[in-house]
């Protein structure tokens, strides 16, 4: 008898996957800018630029002190602060499979990893770092000349190139394999009982596909999902109706390793997210239509939770020296 | 319902000369588009001609898609837009290099819109929704009645062409692909040519064309 429950809720859990499109991405899906694959040298340079302090004014923050490889690629507070120790806006977001993202930043502002690679280093609350100045700064590393040359032809480091080699490191930053995805290619034993049900809650119940679908868990879209703040987010890039308090739709991938939560990190834990969906958010103003209560029973909580651990499979970076 | 004898001779006797004058001046251009490696998104193949063309574009929106990756209509017409998604849309364009632009605004789930093609012929115009911005799809302004539009699936390298009916008197083949060197040539009956498709100066494909 429980032999068949099983099977029906792994039978149930597979046609709604199909609709919902969950599933294990394609590598074969990347939109590479030059349609090819970067070489593994570019890979490599990217990495080293992506933990090298000379990109921030003091020489004290690289791109990994607020996307910490160790903790989930975030920085696991609410709110980092800059390199001038001043507090960030808002929560530093994970950088798990950008590869196959559309649009990137909390609100959507870059259209491209190669520019929201820069963004950081720029902005004056981050990293701080006028191109103008960072570009001469590692003009000077003799290493970089050399890698610079070797890969895209000239020694001299342009804001081009540089966005384009920390952008090729960005992409190789892929989880593919967690539980959840051997469990879709066929492993019924690799996603407990909790979080199978939970699976198929995620995709009825809790509603939590209308936003998180797609083999990366996200939408790429923007909603106001009912946070309270003063944050317009997408708004204060593209006005559009509905567009006031609406924030990117983080994947879910890694999901346990990236907390705090929330745009603001206002939500300390997963089973936190998951009771305030289930409240139907805060009573915050132009909440999207799509966040209603839940009902869920505390069971059904746990569940849920249980299946968002079953997509963690973490990404390992060996630091690299710095020339 | 009875017709005269007389008039249904003259009619068939009409329409039998109409279709000899057809086959007789139509003609078929047929052939191939191949990619290497990467494979496009989308792209219209068409017979240019100076006539206005009748032709009229559709665009639905469905599972936070398009229902379409490419849809083709004439300059001066309108495209519709219909969202038979049960999620809002905003579609818009913002082409800076064609000088395109526009936005229809929120349109809730069952709503239709029309936007007036008035800008520059054969052009394709990415639209995209700001609500979800991985939706995409073109809309190509093209001035023709013969065309081939191509829904390019990344795994499927080669595409076979098929264009019917082209008058004998319209020689100019264009093909556009977004990004892509745009590719124009000038067939005539009996003709086959090869010509490499081009991105940022590499050649990532070849378009091969007859024409019977």
């Amino acid at each position: 008898m429980s032999k068949l429950f099983g099977l029906c809720i792994l039978c149930f859990s597979m046609l709604v996957s199909a609709e919902s499109n969950l599933g294990t991405p394609d590598r074969d899906d990347i939109e590479y800018p030059d349609d090819d694959a970067p070489s593994q040298q570019e890979v490599e340079l990217g990495k080293i630029l992506f933990f090298d302090t000379r990109l921030s004014i003091n020489n004290k923050q690289s791109c990994a002190t607020c996307h910490n490889p160790d903790l989930g690629f975030g920085d696991g507070v609410a709110a980092g602060s800059g390199t001038m120790g001043g507090p960030l806006g808002r929560n530093t977001p994970h950088i798990y499979n950008l590869a196959w993202s559309s649009i990137f930043m909390w609100d959507g502002r870059k259209a491209s990893l190669e520019s929201q690679a820069l963004g950081p280093i720029e902005a004056a609350g981050e990293m701080n770092m006028p191109l103008d100045t960072l570009l001469p700064k590692l003009n000077a590393v003799p290493f970089y000349q050399q890698q610079f040359k070797a890969i895209y032809g000239s020694s001299t480091i342009t804001r081009e190139n540089l966005g384009k080699a920390i952008a090729a490191f960005e992409r190789t930053i892929i989880s593919d394999n967690s539980a959840f995805d051997k469990y879709i290619a066929g492993d019924k034993d690799a996603m407990s009982a909790a979080a199978i049900r939970g699976l198929a809650l995620f995709e009825t119940k809790a509603n939590c596909v209308k936003c998180h679908d797609g083999a990366n868990f996200t939408d790429d879209s923007f909603h106001n999902i009912g946070i309270k703040g003063s944050d317009v987010g997408r708004d204060a890039i593209m006005q559009s109706p509905g567009m006031k308090g609406a924030f990117k739709t983080p994947g879910l991938r890694n999901t346990l390793l990236t907390s705090p939560y929330m745009h603001d990190g206002s939500l300390a834990s997963l089973e936190e997210v998951i009771r305030f969906y289930n409240k139907g958010g805060d009573n915050a103003q132009g909440r999207s239509k799509l966040i209603e209560p839940l009902q869920l029973t505390e069971i059904e909580i746990q569940e849920l939770v249980a299946f968002l651990g079953a997509l963690t499979d973490p990404v390992v970076i060996e630091r690299p020296s710095i020339p | 319902m009875k017709l005269n004898k007389k008039y249904n001779l003259f009619h068939l006797f009409a329409a039998g000369i109409l279709f000899l004058s057809t086959t007789v001046n139509a003609d078929v251009i047929s052939g191939d588009i191949t990619f290497a490696k990467k494979v496009p998104f989308a792209g219209v193949l068409f017979v240019k001609q100076s006539k206005s063309a009748n032709v009229t574009a559709s665009m639905d929106q469905l599972n936070k898609q398009f229902t379409k990756k490419v849809a083709m209509g004439a300059p001066g017409s309108v495209v519709v837009f219909n969202n038979g998604d049960t999620f809002d849309h905003n579609i818009f364009a913002n082409d800076l290099k064609n000088k395109i632009s526009f936005d229809i605004g929120l349109m809730p789930s069952g709503q239709s819109s029309e936007i007036k093609m008035d800008w520059k012929e054969d052009t394709m115009v990415r639209i995209g929704c700001k609500i979800h911005p991985k939706m995409r799809s073109y809309i190509a302004n093209v001035n023709s009645d013969y065309y081939q539009e191509f829904e390019f699936q990344k795994k499927v390298k080669s595409y076979p062409i098929n264009i019917s009916n082209v008058p004998a008197d319209q020689h100019e083949i264009e093909l556009i692909i977004p990004k892509y060197e745009r590719i124009t040539v000038s067939l005539l009956k009996g003709e086959s040519k090869t010509v490499d498709i081009i991105k940022k100066g590499k050649v990532r494909g070849s378009l091969i064309v007859s024409r019977q």
